[in-house]
């Protein structure tokens, strides 16, 4: 009792029986379920798998959605999603009163809470990447699988293409390095192997973030964007700065240190539409065309936006 | 009314918020149908009627939740009355040595390299591994000239700390660019006891049951030392030995409740206070009447946590919300005295 043994021997066995009885426990209580087929009661419990899943079925097939999916300005898909319940977070307790056949999830949801569902017998769904177009249209393909909807799948990745040979077309022969764009959003800026990155090439500008070496999401500083000196700067304003700084364009009109700055001098700073530039769902092309129409403003004109084969006769939001 | 009596009463404050906790939740579920899903659960007799989505409810998340918050509240009012014991000092804190911020390094570690997203129990693992070897390397360099002193092993356990904190706060701020990657992390490091399930009872039952059962059994040494090391020396006891014992062992009962719930501060801090008040400064009381107090203190705040706001306040918050007009009111007193 006294000596090193015995609370060595509290502390290690403890652990021992631990380690002895995890993978019994857990292959005990988790429940792998497939997906029925075909799901007629869907959650998604984020904003790009709502939007990803209203485009491919009748939303008397959906069971829930992620509020921000029914938000004008943030979701693509609002007015679609209109009357289906929305949730906001992942509560296990809430989700299992829904009986759902299937769950929608991302990289953004709680690896803990994605365990959960899963062990609760829950079918979840996890998209864990869409940081390029072929990746989204990757997950719209999987879904469509697995939804039975592979032919409507094929529709909306036809509508991906169709929209970004428009926009390939219509800047062809542009001087690409001469718009040279900057994405700002709060301090942050998208570099190497992001979506928007992608976005900004495609839409015939030089990503400045990824050509300073910058990868993913990060912030940026005063000093450097002076440094990089963007001859366009593009904003888009995040759901929970609404209202807080209701004119961000002004914000950055307005900076001091940024006098000099050809976009600022030049006054080339563009808000975009939110809901285009920050979603992961297919809609994510309509940013392209957004960009492009800045960008090359001589030939916004002859961009020639495919109608949405879910909506044909909708709409979308141009840049402020 | 005497001792026992009161212990008798906090046990079963305990079972009955142990039953709340069961039955209060996002879903509706019927006080009958609850009894007779845990009696079925437990005997296999059918005593009533349910939905099978109301045992899942029950069984997979409100149960363990509720076994989670007694063993983590309970560990850590144990571990607290322990330090506070062989410290001298009321204000000594289970993570006194550094554990529970090597934990929340642990932690945030499995979330920043992906292995969190791949393996769920990495977070709880890699928290419990890296608070054991911090605790140990406060005992070694503390120890390195000797039998150290209370001021020795205190300032190596907050130079410790600072140096965990610093590494855990570096991975934040790596972190900032991947902000599902930052947001894990911030919440891990807010504690809670959402998503938990029977794997985590695994990892952190055996370790307090077994640690309350070895503590308990050096309840009149803590009494002794309570006198002073002098005191306890003349008493018989080994004084360097019983205090690295239970240093050890009440390090590895803090590390195991970090690992299943972040860092809950103040708990192991204010229920010995408060237990003290109840039963007097017997160790014989005080140790199972601190894991009863801490055990029912953490059913309190996870059943407001999980109720007062439609999403969920972290638990970590709760319990400094509670803990900190205490330990001002702890302050005052002393500045009385």
């Amino acid at each position: 009792m006294r000596g090193l043994t015995t609370p060595l021997l509290t502390i290690l066995l403890p652990l021992g029986l631990s380690g002895i009885s995890l993978p019994l426990i857990e292959a005990l209580t988790t429940v792998p379920r497939e997906p029925s087929a075909p799901p007629t009661r869907i959650v998604a419990l984020t904003l790009g798998t709502a939007e990803l899943i209203a485009d491919l079925v009748p939303t008397n097939r959906i069971q829930a959605v992620s509020y921000l999916a029914t938000k004008e300005g943030v979701s693509n898909v609002a007015s679609l999603l209109a009357g289906v319940p929305s949730i906001r977070g992942v509560n296990t307790e809430e989700l299992l009163k829904r009986h759902p056949d299937l769950i929608l999830a991302s990289r953004y949801t709680e690896p803990a809470a994605i365990s959960q569902l899963r062990r609760c017998g829950l079918p979840v769904l996890r998209f864990t990447d869409h940081e390029s177009f072929r990746q989204i249209e990757r997950n719209v393909r999987q879904l469509g699988r697995t939804i039975e909807a592979q032919e409507q799948a094929k529709r909306i990745v036809d509508w991906m293409r169709d929209t970004l040979r428009a926009v390939r077309e219509a800047v062809a022969g542009k001087d690409q390095s001469a718009e040279r764009v900057l994405f700002f959003n709060g301090h942050f800026t998208a570099g190497q192997e992001t979506l928007t990155d992608a976005q900004i090439d495609l839409a015939g500008g030089i990503n400045l973030a990824s050509l300073a070496g910058i990868e993913g999401y990060a912030p940026i500083s005063d000093e450097l964007v002076v440094a990089l000196d963007p001859t366009v700067i593009v904003l888009t304003v995040s759901l929970r700065s609404k209202g807080d700084f209701a004119d961000p364009r002004g914000a950055i009109l307005a900076k001091s240190a940024w006098r000099n700055v050809t976009a600022i001098r030049e006054g080339r700073v563009h808000l975009l539409p939110n809901e285009h530039l920050s979603t992961r769902s297919p809609y994510a092309v309509l940013a392209v065309v957004d960009l492009a129409k800045v960008l090359h403003p001589e030939v916004a004109e002859s961009i020639d936006v495919a109608p949405h084969p879910s909506r044909p006769s909708s709409s979308t939001r141009g840049s402020r | 009314m005497s001792r026992a009596w009161r212990l008798g009463m906090l046990g079963a404050l305990v079972a009955g918020l142990a039953f709340l906790s069961c039955a209060v939740g996002r879903a509706t579920i019927s006080v009958e149908s609850i009894s007779a899903i845990v009696i079925h659960a437990l005997t296999r007799w059918n005593v009533g009627s349910w939905e099978p989505w109301q045992a899942t409810i029950v069984w997979e998340i409100r149960l363990p939740r509720t076994v989670i918050a007694i063993l983590v509240g309970g560990g850590l009012g144990l571990a607290g009355a322990v330090m506070q014991g062989l410290f001298r000092n009321p204000l000594a804190d289970p993570g006194l040595l550094g554990v529970s911020s090597g934990g929340a390094f642990g932690a945030v570690l499995a979330v920043y390299t992906g292995l969190a997203a791949y393996f769920a129990l990495a977070v709880p693992i890699l928290a419990l591994c890296f608070a054991i070897a911090t605790g140990l390397t406060v005992y070694v360099v503390a120890t390195m000239r000797g039998h150290p002193s209370t001021a020795t092993l205190l300032l190596a356990g907050i130079a410790m700390t600072a140096i965990a904190s610093a590494g855990t706060a570096a991975l934040l701020s790596f972190s900032l660019s991947r902000w599902d990657v930052a947001r894990e992390m911030i919440a891990w490091l807010l504690g809670g006891l959402n998503g938990r399930s029977w794997t985590d009872v695994v990892l952190v039952g055996p370790l307090v049951v077994g640690g309350y059962l070895y503590l308990h059994c050096f309840a009149n040494d803590l009494d002794a030392l309570a006198g002073g090391e002098e005191v306890a020396s003349s008493l018989g006891i080994d004084v360097p030995i019983v205090r690295r014992n239970l240093l050890m062992v009440a390090s590895a009962v803090t590390a195991a409740t970090v690992a299943v719930s972040g860092v809950l501060a103040f708990v192991g801090l204010i229920v010995p206070h408060i237990i003290r008040l109840l039963f007097g400064p017997a160790h014989r009381w005080l140790l199972p009447g601190s894991f009863l107090g801490g055990a029912a203190l953490l059913l309190i705040a996870d059943l407001i946590a999980r109720t007062v706001t439609s999403g969920e306040l972290r638990l970590g918050i709760l319990t400094s919300l509670l803990g900190g007009p205490f330990f001002f009111l702890l302050l005052l007193r002393r500045a009385t005295d």
